[in-house]
């Protein structure tokens, strides 16, 4: 039975323990707490499972098997968007949400990869991210939550907590995991996010686009409404095998990640600028194996030079 | 579905230029040095309706099978698994039993019932929803500052102190806040729960709801 009394401070305990700055001695007392009475373990006990079921409840709506987006149709905002920014009294508080600019500065650490050179990085919670090459990264090494990609491409494979979600920030983007499995990458100021498991959540606070798994997000300067397509899910994170998989690709896209994967430069003569490519290209290690292979893949002609080489029609 | 949690570690292969992150020993060391207080906690937590060796060993199993970067609070962190571990435990026995109730109605009734077992996601989905739906009408009528420090904590995950700072209040006022509209959402779920008609006892090895 559910003593009345003890919902209170099961309640209680509940927060903070949910709480990240939870100390082992709070555990502790929460122990000593949990002995005193068998009353408190089972008012505790309804209260996690109930809590528990608030989290699933959320990842499940979150994740939204009925609407997998397949447009660019930005999605109504959900009710924890809708009103989460309503108070007005708490101004501060809706300044430090609505922009993470404004955020007292995270403790960011430095992760930073060579064209060419590949990085993974376990995270504490068995999160993990794989940096492709060209491309740095800064993580809150403290909360293990927020990454933000300043340039190149990154998979992310994060482990979902729906209380406590991931985000990722690219440009002016902000990504939120919904239990993930997903490929960002940042080329000048475009970004690209593909999901192979889960779903993403691209600037909850705003346009608030799920992108669900085998779909993939595109916005940039040029086109700041972002569009949502079909991607594989299978080669979301290819460029990991070695494997970099296109869908109708301008060239120059296909440069740049080639220039990412071999560390040279590869840079395409101007009249392939309107030439599109699909297929799968599998990375050699041997370079000029690989760009041999490339010419008759993709029409072209590859030549070394001075900074790298130089794809001709 | 099921929601990950954070036990459910994918594998991590090649590791390269981040030895320094891999902090297993130290997880490892500091869970032997608090067996005692460990076991003492899921004895008190589980009542009763579980070993505390069983889910100890599940927990080694877990901590010896995870790559993780250095921790800040181990021993708290490891508290956390273990409760984790309960939860989900208690969360498996219940459906269990669920199941094995409704199995059974299905021979009485002389259908298959297998349909139990395999609940349609969009069944899920709509259950979510009409959850989620409730939660809102709730926490609309909470005062403002009460649905919106939940909202923060709660959905959007931001640290307790990060909230109390941005309210301009202390942390124990905060919590003040969060007491009520946990207290408010939750009776949504414990109201749920009682709605519900009681498992039928089988006799079998599932373990019902604890109270």
């Amino acid at each position: 039975m559910l003593v009345e009394s003890k919902i209170e401070e099961a309640i209680g305990w509940r927060i903070r323990l949910s709480d990240p700055a939870a100390s082992d001695e709070q555990w502790a007392e929460f122990t000593d707490w949990l002995e005193v009475d068998p009353a408190n373990a089972d008012a505790y006990d309804a209260i996690a499972l109930a809590d528990k079921d608030l989290s699933e409840t959320i990842a499940i709506t979150k994740a939204d098997p009925q609407n997998p987006h397949n447009d660019n149709v930005p999605v109504p905002a959900k009710w924890y968007q809708r009103r989460g920014l309503q108070v007005v009294a708490a101004s501060v508080a809706v300044a430090l949400l609505a922009s993470p600019m404004l955020l007292p500065r995270r403790d960011l650490d430095t992760y930073e990869t060579r064209p060419g050179e590949t990085r993974e990085i376990a995270l504490s919670d068995g999160s993990q991210i794989a940096m492709n090459g060209g491309t740095r990264l800064l993580l809150d090494g403290k909360s293990n939550r927020f990454a933000r990609l300043e340039k190149g491409e990154a998979v992310f494979t994060i482990r979902h907590d729906a209380s406590n979600p991931f985000v990722v920030e690219s440009g002016n983007a902000t990504l939120q995991d919904v239990g993930t499995v997903f490929n960002v990458r940042q080329d000048d100021g475009s970004l690209e996010v593909s999901v192979a498991n889960g779903a993403v959540r691209y600037n909850p606070k705003a346009e608030a686009v799920t992108v669900a798994a085998g779909n993939k997000l595109q916005v940039s300067k040029a086109r700041p409404v972002p569009v949502i397509s079909k991607a594989n899910p299978a080669t979301v994170a290819g460029w990991r095998q070695g494997q970099l998989s296109y869908q109708d690709a301008p060239l120059s896209a296909v440069a740049v990640d080639l220039s990412r994967a071999v560390g040279d430069k590869v840079t395409i003569s101007s009249n392939l600028g309107n030439r599109r490519f699909t297929g799968v290209i599998r990375v050699e290690k041997d370079r000029k194996l690989l760009f041999r292979r490339l010419e008759g893949l993709l029409g072209v002609r590859a030549q070394h030079n001075a900074t790298g080489w130089l794809l001709t029609s | 579905m099921q929601v990950a949690d954070y036990h459910d570690i994918h594998a991590i292969s090649n590791i390269s230029a981040c030895s320094q992150m891999n902090d297993v020993g130290g997880l490892a060391s500091v869970f032997m040095a608090n067996r005692d207080v460990l076991h003492r906690f899921l004895r008190a937590r589980l009542r009763g309706t579980g070993d505390p060796e069983d889910v100890l060993q599940d927990l080694w199993v877990k901590l010896e099978a995870l790559e993780t970067g250095p921790v800040a609070e181990p021993l708290a962190y490891i508290y956390r698994m273990a409760e984790n571990l309960v939860l989900d435990r208690r969360r498996s026995a219940m459906r269990r039993t669920n199941r094995e109730t409704e199995w059974t109605k299905g021979q009485i009734n002389g259908s298959l019932g297998l349909a139990v077992d395999s609940q349609p996601d969009a069944e899920r989905h709509l259950l979510a929803c009409d959850h989620l739906r409730r939660v809102d009408i709730v926490l609309d009528g909470l005062p403002e500052r009460t649905a919106f420090a939940f909202r923060s904590v709660r959905i959007d995950g931001v640290p307790q102190k990060e909230i109390a700072a941005s309210m301009g209040i202390s942390l124990s006022a905060v919590e003040k806040h969060l007491q009520k509209a946990y207290r408010a959402v939750l009776e949504i779920q414990l109201r749920l729960d009682a709605e519900e008609p009681p498992p039928e006892r089988l006799g079998m090895e599932g373990q019902g709801h604890a109270g």
